[in-house]
């Protein structure tokens, strides 16, 4: 009896059991922290790719606007145009580009262009008539977010209109 | 009386003790380290969000300047750029200012010019302000007329960097701005590309 008690204090321990919860626990906490770390560097790139997008739509938006109307009716000066990325940002190379341009206030049939993120650009539709007056230009980006792999777009419209200069 | 005494001097062994101090040290050590790294990383997000910001006004106010100026020139260094833009609005120091003018639209005067209408702003003499954008030390300034407004500042170091191109009848910009963040030692992927056109015919007046 003496003998039996003495060997059930001096062997008190926690079981295996015990000792693994206890490590998962630790190593989720510790995982939990870096992971909250990462979290913040990828949110650092999902703000930059925004901040991307949103420059790239207004700078492809700039130039169409201050070309000559002859030319923006014109399909392959616009596509020839669209070879070059809206601004030398790397994250033309990661974005699908689409120009969608027709005329305003009432279609006739839309002129659509699509960059691909690696330079490629296709004619996807030609308008029936874009008149000579008013055009309405869409801009639109569209990837695939670092946070989460979301889709996400940007786009913008304008409504130009034929004239010149002052 | 032999039951007491082990029951009194049970503890842990030297063994036991040394092993859960290196654990604890360990523990509290990876704790330590990996607060430092969360409370930098919250730092420099908080920095990067802060001076993108402060990009984004820059190329704001230039890109607003340039769409309303007449004409552009950026130094060869890229960072000093100098706009002229139309008087649109009757300031007090105008010569045509009177006091219930002042603050009001300016009307356009149509002017002929190789065989081209232009619209103009004020008089002859008085018809042009000039808006110039530099860098002063960690400040980016706009100056318009010898007013002088701090339209960015950071201790990251901003630099923006303008280049004028000419057409037939326009012009544009295109300004990248970089700053160096305070988490890493250099730009790379800091910029922030903008491209603005003349909305006016191009011409020095």
């Amino acid at each position: 009896m003496k003998m039996n008690k003495t060997r059930s204090v001096t062997n008190a321990a926690n079981t295996l059991p015990e000792v693994l919860i206890a490590v998962v626990l630790v190593a989720t906490f510790f995982a939990s922290i870096f992971e909250l770390n990462a979290v913040c560097l990828r949110c650092i790139d999902a703000s930059k790719e925004s901040l991307a997008a949103v420059q790239s739509v207004q700078d492809r938006s700039e130039v169409l606007r201050n070309i000559a109307f002859s030319d923006l009716t014109n399909t392959s000066f616009v596509q020839n145009l669209m070879n070059t990325a809206a601004n030398p940002a790397p994250f033309s190379k990661k974005a699908t580009e689409v120009v969608t341009i027709s005329k305003y206030p009432t279609a006739n049939g839309v002129t659509k262009f699509t960059r691909a993120p690696n330079g490629t650009v296709t004619t996807d539709s030609i308008a029936t008539d874009l008149g000579t007056g008013l055009l309405k230009v869409d801009v639109q980006d569209s990837w695939t977010m670092a946070v989460g792999g979301r889709s996400r777009i940007e786009q913008t419209s304008s409504i130009i209109s034929n004239g010149t200069k002052k | 009386m032999k039951l007491k005494k082990l029951a009194k001097i049970r503890a842990f062994t030297l063994v036991e003790m040394m092993i859960a101090i290196a654990i604890a040290f360990t523990i509290l050590g990876v704790t330590l380290t990996s607060s430092i790294a969360l409370e930098k990383s919250f730092n420099s997000v908080d920095n990067y969000f802060a001076t993108h910001m402060q990009q984004i006004r820059i190329v704001d106010y230039l890109a607003r300047d340039v769409r309303r100026g007449f004409s552009v020139t950026s130094s060869l260094d890229k960072q000093t750029v100098t706009v002229k833009i139309p008087r649109y609005i009757i300031q007090a120091a105008d010569a045509d200012a009177t006091p219930s003018t002042i603050g009001t639209p300016r009307s356009p005067r149509l002017a002929i010019s190789s065989g081209d209408y232009n619209i103009n702003y004020g008089t002859a003499t008085n018809q042009i302000s000039t808006v110039l954008y530099q860098i002063s030390g960690s400040s980016i300034l706009r100056t318009e007329d010898g007013v002088v407004t701090t339209i960015a500042s950071s201790t990251d170091n901003l630099i923006p960097e303008t280049v004028d191109v000419e057409l037939a009848n326009t012009e544009y910009t295109t300004t990248a701005i970089t700053f160096k963040p305070i988490s890493v030692a250099d730009r790379n992927g800091t910029v922030v590309y903008s491209t603005a056109y003349l909305r006016n015919r191009r011409r020095s007046l």
